[in-house]
């Protein structure tokens, strides 16, 4: 141990020495408040918007009073589906950036209608294979109630919730895909004018921002959109949505990986105190960081909830290993749109990724899947991170 | 100068510190099989033959109503409902083999109760009380609030002559002896033997106990309604909260039954063998504190949380710590693991 101290100690030293050189003379603040002549230069309306849209989308998929239509009109905002005029009008979807990064699916739009068309799916079946036996227990090879401690849950005729295919499918195809590989891209950072423009200081007509300061502010936003007080979003984390932000928060409560709330924070707001001194280099370093850390958070829980569905199943509580099977069945959908840092990569491919989910619903799906097969899966989801099952596993 | 690289070698350090001790502490050698035997007999099979017992009084009770539905065969079929209620409060923890697969107390004691759906129920007859959607539209709650709600009605005993409240209040009290019923007959002898012969038989009935004890006495009890978990007092979260005047007398009822349990050729004389009688003298302490707290409380927890709840919080804070020595203290010493976790809340 002592050696180890006096070598971090050394590479600490030599770190000190050859960063004094070129260290960028960059204002950091505490909190993430950035102002230009005494105007806040933070904004991400359309995130939290879209933040919003899917909140009472999750909402009323357990609402079996809403038909199927009004379900897919949510989700793509259409026919005014949502109680705020606000939202009704405000020209935005779910759907429009769903698997629409500049980095994966600019030239790959079948991809990307094939994963719109999947959570289409998962919607329509809500209300065509659920909706219709909700009032009726669940058993092998049927849909309907089923019980997880005092709550009842609804599976289809695989023991999907399909529910939680779609809400934590949007984790990664919504929020994950949108902020790790559109707006933290140097692509979509540095398109058009924007390098001399944020170099001058040139701001969007009527803002108080330059373009390149939106672009990764609409990044934070995806994380950070329903933040109350989003300058300071720690205090809160894990409670203000049901996506990205609630499962960095559960993350954060797992002590083998305690702080990366604050890291993910620490590099979104460092890249962004970049951007405002010019250092894109340094601005990309924090990219990458981010990339690491929020596909991490996908990684872990995937594993996480594959693992609790293995413990409850073992004793038998079907409802609640079902729900947790469906849960980590939604966070194995998302692991696509994950991004390896310095590659343009997924730590899980889309083939891969269909090939599990095509595995956990094989035959009666839950109802015969085997605790071998749900550990094989974890190994394999882990052995592409940087962490173990048993870290993520409680 | 240089914040971020400060922060890598924070992390540096804490990768290399954070390990995990799993040093693994043997069994002892005391007979664990005599107090599983005791709570078997003793607190499992006679709590549920009482529980049983009053449930067949409030269903006769209610007949009587039924016949001659007066302000003394209510006041009667009142009365009987309450002793059920309280006998429930005995055996409440006891949520393992085949109460665990019927989820009894879900179906015996979930609130607050859907009134509405009740409604729904009483007046189109059409309902299916096996769902666990309709777990909160039956059971005590759902007496509680039939009992002594009477809703639109000039009086209550307008209300319960009507034939769907009638009907209605006949299926919810069947039900629940039907469960309990079904829940008894499970012990049987050979299920006794099993249950015996399986030496993980104490850590489920431990960690069973604690669930309860956590879960839904200290928090569902008193936590909630208190305002613990939610900031600010929730007095609809209460226990029977439309007879009101019961709530505190289930509520000690259930630590008089967690108290009993505990004590006496149970987990306190393990304890004792372990050398460790400070805890169990410690947890007494608390309960007695608890008890006496609850004793000044007004009858009724509702109109206690909406005077002061902060003499609530007292009684919680007494009940949590007994909490923290029965998790940690108790089960490190029992070398017992616990097997829940917090549920995940989505």
């Amino acid at each position: 141990m002592k050696h180890l101290i006096l070598f971090t100690t050394l590479i600490a030293f030599f770190f000190t020495i050859s960063c004094t050189k070129d260290a960028p003379t960059i204002e950091e603040p505490a909190l993430y408040t950035f102002m230009r002549n005494g105007q806040s230069t933070v904004s991400f309306t359309g995130q939290t918007q879209r933040l919003l849209m899917s909140e009472e989308l999750a909402k009323s998929l357990l609402d079996f009073t809403k038909s199927e239509g009004e379900l897919l009109d949510m989700f793509a905002n259409a026919n005014s589906p949502f109680a705020s005029q606000d939202l009704n009008q405000s020209g935005k979807s779910i759907k429009s950036k769903v698997a629409a990064s500049n980095d994966y699916f600019s030239t790959n739009t079948a991809a990307s209608a094939q994963v719109k068309l999947q959570l289409e799916e998962w919607i329509s079946l809500q209300i065509q294979e659920i909706g219709a036996e909700s009032d009726k227990l669940a058993i092998k090879g049927s849909s309907g109630q089923i019980v997880d401690g005092n709550t009842v849950r609804y599976i289809g005729v695989k023991g999907l919730e399909y529910n939680q295919a779609v809400v934590k499918g949007l984790i990664g195809a919504l929020m994950v895909d949108q902020t790790l590989n559109n707006y933290l891209s140097p692509e979509v950072l540095d398109a058009g004018s924007n390098k001399t423009d944020n170099d001058g200081k040139i701001t969007v007509e009527g803002q108080a921002y330059t373009t390149m300061e939106h672009k990764w502010d609409e990044a934070y936003g995806y994380v950070f959109g329903l933040s109350p007080d989003p300058s300071n979003p720690l205090e809160t984390i894990g409670t203000d949505d049901s996506f990205l932000n609630k499962y960095i928060g559960r993350v954060e409560n797992d002590s083998d990986f305690e702080g990366i709330a604050r890291k993910i924070f620490e590099a979104f707001k460092l890249g962004r105190a970049a951007i405002v001194a010019g250092e894109y280099d340094l601005r990309d370093e924090q990219a990458e960081i981010l990339r690491t850390l929020i596909s991490e958070i996908i990684g872990i829980r995937a594993v996480y909830y594959l693992q609790q569905g293995i413990k409850f199943l073992e004793t038998e509580n079907y409802g609640t290993a079902f729900h947790d099977l469906s849960e980590g069945f939604g966070f194995i959908f998302s692991l696509q749109f994950t991004r390896e840092a310095n590659t343009f990569e997924p730590y899980i491919s889309s083939e891969k990724v269909d090939g599990y989910l095509e595995q956990l619903l094989a035959g009666d799906g839950f109802w015969d899947i085997t605790v071998e097969e749900l550990n094989d899966m974890s190994r394999e989801i882990a052995d592409e991170f940087d962490f173990t099952v048993e870290q993520a596993a409680e | 100068m240089n914040k971020y690289l400060i922060t890598i070698l924070l992390s540096v350090f804490c990768f290399t510190s954070c390990e995990k001790s799993t040093s693994q502490v043997e069994k002892d050698n005391f007979d664990r099989e005599a107090i599983v035997q005791n709570w078997i007999e003793n607190s499992i099979i006679k709590g549920y033959q009482s529980y049983i017992s009053t449930l067949n009084d409030l269903k006769l009770a209610h007949a009587e109503f039924t016949a001659g539905p007066r302000i003394e065969t209510l006041e009667k079929l009142r009365a009987s409902y309450i002793s059920a209620y309280k006998q429930w409060q005995r055996v409440s923890m006891f949520e393992i083999g085949e109460a665990e697969q019927l989820n009894l107390r879900s179906f015996t004691n979930l609130y607050p109760s859907n009134t509405e759906l009740i409604q729904n129920h009483v007046e189109t007859g059409i309902f299916n009380l096996e769902l666990p959607s309709t777990f909160t539209a039956q059971g005590f709650p759902a007496l509680d609030y039939l009992l002594f709600s009477k809703g639109a009605e000039t009086s209550i005993l307008d209300k319960l002559q009507d034939e769907g409240y009638e009907s209605y209040l006949t299926q919810v009290i069947d039900r629940m002896i039907a469960l309990a019923n079904k829940t008894l007959n499970a012990w049987d002898d050979d299920y006794q033997a099993t249950f015996l012969a399986d030496r993980t038989s104490i850590d489920r009935l431990v960690n069973d106990f604690l669930f309860y004890y956590e879960k839904f006495l200290r928090a569902g009890k008193v936590g909630i309604p208190a305002g613990v978990f939610s900031g600010s007092p929730l007095s609809g979260h209460v226990e029977a909260p439309y007879s009101e005047v019961y709530s505190k007398e289930l509520l000690l009822e259930a630590l008089d039954a967690v108290v009993e349990f505990f004590n006496g050729d149970s987990l306190d004389s393990y304890l004792a063998y372990m050398g460790r009688e400070d805890i169990t003298k410690d947890l007494n302490q608390h309960w007695e504190s608890a008890i006496a707290k609850i004793k000044a409380l007004d009858p009724s927890l509702k109109k206690q949380v909406e005077t002061d709840h902060i003499q609530l919080l007292e009684v919680y804070d007494d009940l949590q710590k007994a909490v923290i020595l029965l998790k940690v203290d108790m089960l490190q010493t029992l070398s017992i693991q616990v097997d829940y976790v917090d549920a995940d809340g989505d």
